[in-house]
């Protein structure tokens, strides 16, 4: 991923909106995608974006320019995520992968049949089948980098719990997307 | 031959087993490598149709959007320290440490090589011209001394022409000192005395050299004789005083 110029954040840190902006306009997607994987939906993806630009843009005096700029709004991305699942967790009584993929057929009704699932709608289908933990901890320690130890601090668990969850995300994903991306 | 669990494997391709033996073991075995080669191709699946998934969703004016929602919820946050500043500034490339530390250097070495070398080497050659001037004017200044003592005791029309050519010689010394002197600082308060001196010197010198022997010595000569002699003296004075090389 191609960073933005140092300068334009440089400005963004004094208070320029307009050099903020063109950070938003940048970042914006890569933002959305993490936040996207984080809790397989769109809408919650949006939400957590607007609060990720919008704490970053009141936390930039924080910042230090020895760490990448995108590595420090993904944090942002990761802890917004992290708080926005906790949040909507209380209005989900539960946590169980029946009751997700319940809500995603709710939610695409046309896709009623494995076989006809397109591409995305198996990913979306395969995200959804794993429990909120085990999307932020399979994410967060694959796609992200984060360590094991990291993670778990983030997501309150201990160690042997952060490793169990993300065996479990790495063997649905296994069993649910490899043998549609391998055809 | 021992066989290894999924989770054991996994946590191999995370780096994440905590226990290095079995590590190793799964590292050295034929087929748990075959397994983790398979984890390896089946994870890079996973992340590329994760990454397809979310470039399908991509919208190039989602940025635009995003602003838009949220540009009105943002203040303009508190302005930095100047501290922070300095230190965000000092992290950009083209101000790092690094750049300031060559750039400091490099004026340090300059510094250096201009101290000890040309400066130091023009400055102790200008001393010692200016010392060298100094000797050769008070030389200049006792000749003329003498010189014009001689003058200003002999009757008024006994000038010979030996005098009006001593007078001529000692004219156009006076005008080289005096071109020479007109080089130095004149910001010293002695040179610009000698540089006045030698103006006068100059007026009194031509006007002897100009005059015929039966010719009378004319109004300006009658008039500052006594005064120039008098400074001509002291500065003569004062120069031997100061020249440490004499």
């Amino acid at each position: 991923m191609r960073e933005l110029e140092p300068t334009i954040i440089q400005k963004a840190i004094h208070g320029d909106k307009m050099a903020f902006r063109s950070i938003v306009i940048h970042y914006g997607k890569i933002v959305n995608n993490l936040a996207f994987r984080y809790t397989s939906n769109q809408a919650s993806a949006e939400d957590i974006s607007q609060e990720t630009f919008i704490k970053a843009f009141k936390g930039l005096s924080k910042y230090k320019m020895d760490a990448k700029f995108s590595t420090w709004l993904f944090r942002i991305t990761t802890n917004a995520s992290i708080d926005y699942l906790r949040k909507t967790k209380n209005l989900k009584s539960t946590d169980s992968i029946e009751q997700t993929n319940t809500l995603a057929n709710i939610e695409q009704p046309q896709t009623q049949f494995s076989e006809q699932l397109d591409l995305n709608q198996q990913i979306h289908n395969a995200l959804s089948g794993l429990t909120e933990t085990e999307r932020l901890a399979f994410t967060m320690k694959h796609h992200q980098g984060f360590s094991i130890q990291e993670t778990a601090d983030q997501l309150k668990i201990n160690n042997n719990a952060c490793k169990q969850t993300i065996y479990r995300a790495v063997q649905k994903l296994r069993k649910q997307l490899t043998p549609m991306v391998s055809t | 031959m021992k066989t290894f669990t999924d989770y054991d494997v996994l946590m191999v391709f995370l780096n994440e087993c905590e226990d290095k033996q079995l590590e190793q073991q799964i590292l050295s075995s034929p087929e748990a490598c075959e397994r983790l080669k398979q984890l390896e191709n089946d994870m890079n699946s996973i992340e590329s149709s994760l990454d397809t998934s979310s470039n399908d969703n991509e919208n190039n004016d989602y940025g635009h959007q995003l602003w838009n929602n949220i540009s009105s919820q943002l203040e303009t946050p508190k302005e930095l320290s100047w501290l922070d500043k300095v230190k965000n500034k000092m992290l950009l490339p083209q101000f790092s440490f690094v750049s300031i530390v060559a750039i400091f250097v490099a004026s340090l070495t300059f510094y250096t090589l201009g101290s000890y070398n040309k400066p130091t080497l023009n400055n102790e050659k200008s001393n010692y011209a200016n010392q060298l001037l100094t000797q050769n004017v008070q030389y200049h200044l006792t000749q003329t001394d003498l010189f014009l003592t001689q003058v200003s005791n002999m009757p008024e029309q006994s000038q010979t022409p030996m005098m009006i050519n001593t007078a001529k010689h000692l004219l156009s010394s006076n005008r080289i000192y005096k071109a020479a002197m007109s080089n130095t600082d004149a910001t010293e308060n002695d040179n610009t005395k000698i540089n006045q001196l030698l103006i006068e010197l100059d007026q009194v010198l031509t006007e002897i050299s100009n005059s015929s022997s039966d010719q009378k010595q004319n109004h300006l000569y009658q008039y500052t004789h006594d005064q120039l002699l008098y400074k001509v003296k002291t500065i003569n004075q004062k120069l031997k005083n100061n020249n440490t090389v004499i």
